[in-house]
């Protein structure tokens, strides 16, 4: 059974009917993404002075990344045109480039952008507690410029020192092998121990390391009952990042087009001074900005995923219906084109949102 | 990969001298306009890191260059300037959709409706 119109245009809509489609789900599309930077709006307008991240990201690398998109959007359209003019070789070459330009888009997020953000560490500041970490913060200068307080220490994490006096010893050993991690300082017979760990994802497993037994008596050990928490974080030790080092530098009133780095400057910060539940590495429960972030970013890369998908699949299997119908074959790559514009244009917002503002 | 892989109906359906022309001159413009999309995102990231006496005139200009990017994208790569009246009809009814989404993150920030919030910041 033929199928109608989708070559031709249906006389009531004038549209042929993927076209028609197409343009439902982007409106679609529009809402979903138009929820979740309602969702940016709302959490940026709450958060409390200096809790919203400015310079956080890497700009070159976002600017690249842009760039590179708007690339992709030339070839897919220039691929339709091909198809237009019948040139077989030049849709494969601009359909390839479309794809080559994806996959390295979602590359640098995924392989560069993400991780990075995974391996770095900070530790919101209780408001009572500034005064005592002035030095890293500079609080006291920023409100003399009239500029927003600094909550966060950032940097790289060297070590933790943790309380296990109430720790599961048996599994806290069987972590600290599993994750190679080394014991560098044992004090209180034991009782509280300085860990030299690989990135903040250590940390966090020592923290929710299980407690101790209570009633081991019990022979069933579905109903043992554990001490909570079985370890309790005493202090960060970590490398701090060029801001905190020399808080009181000009340079770092306002973010930077190239990201800052990282000092030999080392800072131990006391964990009764941090914001419950206001350290660890940079995930999207660390803070609103970076939840809102992830979000945002990792839908909008499953789009970009999904586009590569139907893309390759035409890369490889396009040619049987462009030898039986070029025009049909041009209205779908028009239509997947269509998608990739959009998913083009939320990127265009999701740039200057996010890095610049 | 080859221009030669002349398939069937394709080369049966072979476009005008006229189509070529014309669907020349679009490529020429698809061109330009990826050559002003950078430009304009260039001029985005120019404008958050100049100096302005007034954020709120750094923050909208940002965000106007963006849109001038994001309107050359609807409106030329989508073909969105020449297209027909029942596209331009579902998108304004999303537009409206949409700023509805926006006004409602605004009536729970002023909480006009329900007056239970105490502490606004």
């Amino acid at each position: 059974m033929e199928i109608p119109h989708t070559v031709t245009a249906r006389p009531d809509t004038g549209l042929y009917n993927a076209k028609l489609a197409i343009w439902l789900f982007l409106a679609s599309e529009v809402m979903l993404f138009g929820g979740l930077f309602s969702a940016y709006v709302f959490l940026r307008m709450g958060a409390d002075d200096g809790y919203w991240s400015h310079g956080l990201l890497n700009v070159p690398v976002g600017t690249l990344n842009t760039i590179i998109l708007i690339a992709s959007s030339i070839c897919v359209v220039l691929a339709w045109a091909a198809l237009k003019m019948r040139q077989w070789g030049r849709y494969k070459l601009y359909l390839g480039s479309t794809i080559a330009l994806g996959a390295v888009f979602l590359a640098i997020k995924l392989g560069y952008e993400y991780p990075v953000k995974f391996e770095h560490f900070g530790a919101f500041i209780k408001k009572d507690k500034w005064a005592a970490y002035e030095q890293y913060l500079g609080n006291d200068y920023l409100a003399k410029q009239g500029l927003e307080p600094r909550p966060e220490i950032t940097g790289h994490l060297h070590e933790v020192e943790i309380n296990v006096a109430d720790a599961d010893a048996g599994l806290l050993d069987a972590l600290i092998k599993k994750r190679n991690l080394e014991i560098s300082k044992s004090e209180e017979e034991g009782k509280v121990l300085t860990v030299k760990v690989h990135s903040p994802w250590d940390a966090e497993a020592l923290n929710k390391a299980p407690g101790a037994i209570t009633n081991p008596q019990e022979g069933d050990p579905a109903k043992w009952v554990r001490k909570d928490p079985g370890v309790k974080m005493v202090a960060f030790e970590m490398a701090l990042d060029e801001v905190n080092a020399d808080p009181t530098n000009s340079k770092y009133d306002k973010p930077s087009f190239m990201p800052r780095g990282l000092t030999e400057t080392v800072a131990t910060i006391k964990a009764e001074d941090v914001d419950t539940g206001g350290w660890g590495n940079f995930v999207p429960k660390h803070s609103p900005f970076l939840a809102i972030y992830y979000a945002i970013t990792a839908l909008h890369g499953l789009h970009i995923l999904g586009g590569l998908v139907v893309f390759t699949y035409f890369f490889f299997f396009s040619e049987q219906l462009y030898r039986r119908n070029p025009e049909h074959m041009a209205n779908r790559i028009e239509v997947v084109g269509l998608y990739w514009h959009f998913v083009d244009l939320v990127w265009i917002f999701v740039f200057p949102v996010f890095y610049l503002l | 990969m080859s221009e030669s892989h002349a398939p069937d109906a394709a080369s049966s359906a072979a476009v005008s001298p006229e189509q070529t022309r014309e669907i020349n001159k679009h490529i020429k413009s698809y061109l330009k306009i990826g050559v002003v999309q950078v430009l304009f995102s260039l001029a985005t990231v120019a404008i958050s890191f100049g100096n302005f006496r007034s954020t709120a005139m750094q923050v909208s200009l940002t965000l106007l260059a963006a849109a001038a990017n994001g309107t050359l994208v609807a409106g030329i790569l989508m073909h969105l300037k020449e297209e027909k009246r029942t596209i331009w009809k579902f998108l304004i009814f999303t537009g409206i959709f949409f700023f509805i989404l926006f006004f409602l993150t605004y009536l729970a920030r002023t909480d006009t409706i329900m007056h239970t919030l105490h502490n606004h910041h």
